[in-house]
């Protein structure tokens, strides 16, 4: 009698088990991206350029691991930093996956954004984010590959200049391939769950 | 109070129930079938193309054949937007690079005003609505059916007591 029950107790556990990993499976399968989905992926341009620590970033040796860029500058007085906040929120969310994502920061303005302050900017957010700068001529390639385009609007009389520069993020994932965009207002939680389904895929 | 004497009372709550539940439905699905809309639908993927030269013809001020001024969606919608123009655009969160397709999935009801690099206006109106479908239909059921059952039994008891022998 008792090991009938143990029986049946255990064949009914076992198959809550096979529901609830079917039903998570499927759930997976039927996974809607939330940010704006290129279709199909395209080959991301591969770019080298120099990273805030005097290094060289290479995106080509990133396979396997989710790449975050965003295109802005030092002296940007309202996207850039809430965008980059935005990033170091999605960051912390990530938890253990955090090792598999690289948060790249690439600028618009490299006559100012030097590596010395793109080191001090990008580590004001977060010691893990990349900081890229380069010339013009080694920069030009990559904005051009991301669509990136930007304007210098002066303002005041000292020389300071503001820079319009497109607001987005761009998703590549562990393939290579540039899967997603979002709006620099994008919220963490968003990022956070189809940055995680990527690395699940 | 033996089960005996609440017999006559189950019987009857149970003969509202159901009248309720058969006649709140009938209501329910004539009141569908008259106010129907196109929106009234399984959530599918809807194609919005912008066709070559959208970007000189909005840098003229012009309007965009087949762009409309604002979309309907149902929630759940899945909008793809193709870009057949030489430039990338851009609809709210969307962006499209030349000669590519991108999609968002509309998955909050609202009326949008998303900025649109595609339309002379710059800017496009998204309505999207939540649909009637069998499942919030059912729903009213769920909420209506116990609420009419219990005021129409309680009338009922006051209007003709049940006799006790």
């Amino acid at each position: 009698m008792n090991g009938k029950k143990v029986f049946y107790g255990s064949l009914i556990t076992a198959a809550l088990v096979l529901i609830v990993f079917v039903g998570s499976q499927f759930a997976e399968l039927n996974y809607q991206f939330q940010g704006s989905v290129f279709d199909p992926a395209q080959d991301a341009y591969k770019f080298e350029l120099s990273d805030h620590a005097g290094g060289t970033f290479k995106l080509a040796e990133q396979n396997g691991k989710v790449v975050l860029i965003f295109f802005g500058y030092a002296n940007c007085p309202d996207v850039c930093p809430t965008t980059l906040a935005e990033l170091k929120r999605v960051q912390a969310a990530l938890g253990d996956f955090a090792n598999r994502v690289e948060i790249v920061f690439i600028t618009v303005d490299p006559n100012r954004d030097t590596p010395e302050e793109i080191n001090r900017y990008v580590n004001f957010f977060s010691s893990e984010f990349i900081g890229l700068s380069g010339t013009i001529e080694q920069l030009e390639p990559v904005w051009e590959a991301y669509y990136v385009t930007w304007d210098e609007a002066e303002i005041g009389t000292n020389g300071d200049y503001l820079v319009e520069h497109p607001s987005r993020i761009y998703v590549i994932d562990p393939q290579g391939k540039l899967r997603l965009t979002y709006q620099a207002s994008a919220q963490a939680d968003t990022i956070t769950q189809d940055v995680i389904h990527l690395l699940r895929e | 109070m033996k089960f005996e004497s609440l017999r006559p009372y189950a019987t009857r709550f149970l003969i509202i129930l159901i009248t309720a539940t058969f006649f709140i439905a009938a209501v329910n699905e004539i009141v569908f079938l008259i106010q129907k809309e196109d929106t009234d639908r399984i959530p599918m993927e809807i194609e919005l193309v912008i066709p070559e030269g959208t970007a000189e013809l909005v840098a003229l001020g012009e309007q965009v054949t087949g762009i409309p001024d604002e979309m309907v969606f149902v929630l759940g919608d899945v909008l793809v937007v193709r870009n057949q123009d030489v430039v990338s655009h851009e609809l709210g969160p969307v962006f499209v690079p030349p000669e590519s397709s991108a999609s968002m999935r509309l998955d909050t009801a609202d009326r949008y005003a998303l900025s649109c690099s595609f339309n002379p206006s710059r800017y496009l109106g998204l309505n999207v609505k939540q649909p009637t479908n069998i499942w919030t239909r059912l729903t009213a059921l769920l909420f209506a059916v116990p609420t009419t059952t219990i005021i129409v039994f309680i009338y009922s008891l006051a209007a003709k007591p049940i006799q006790q022998h």
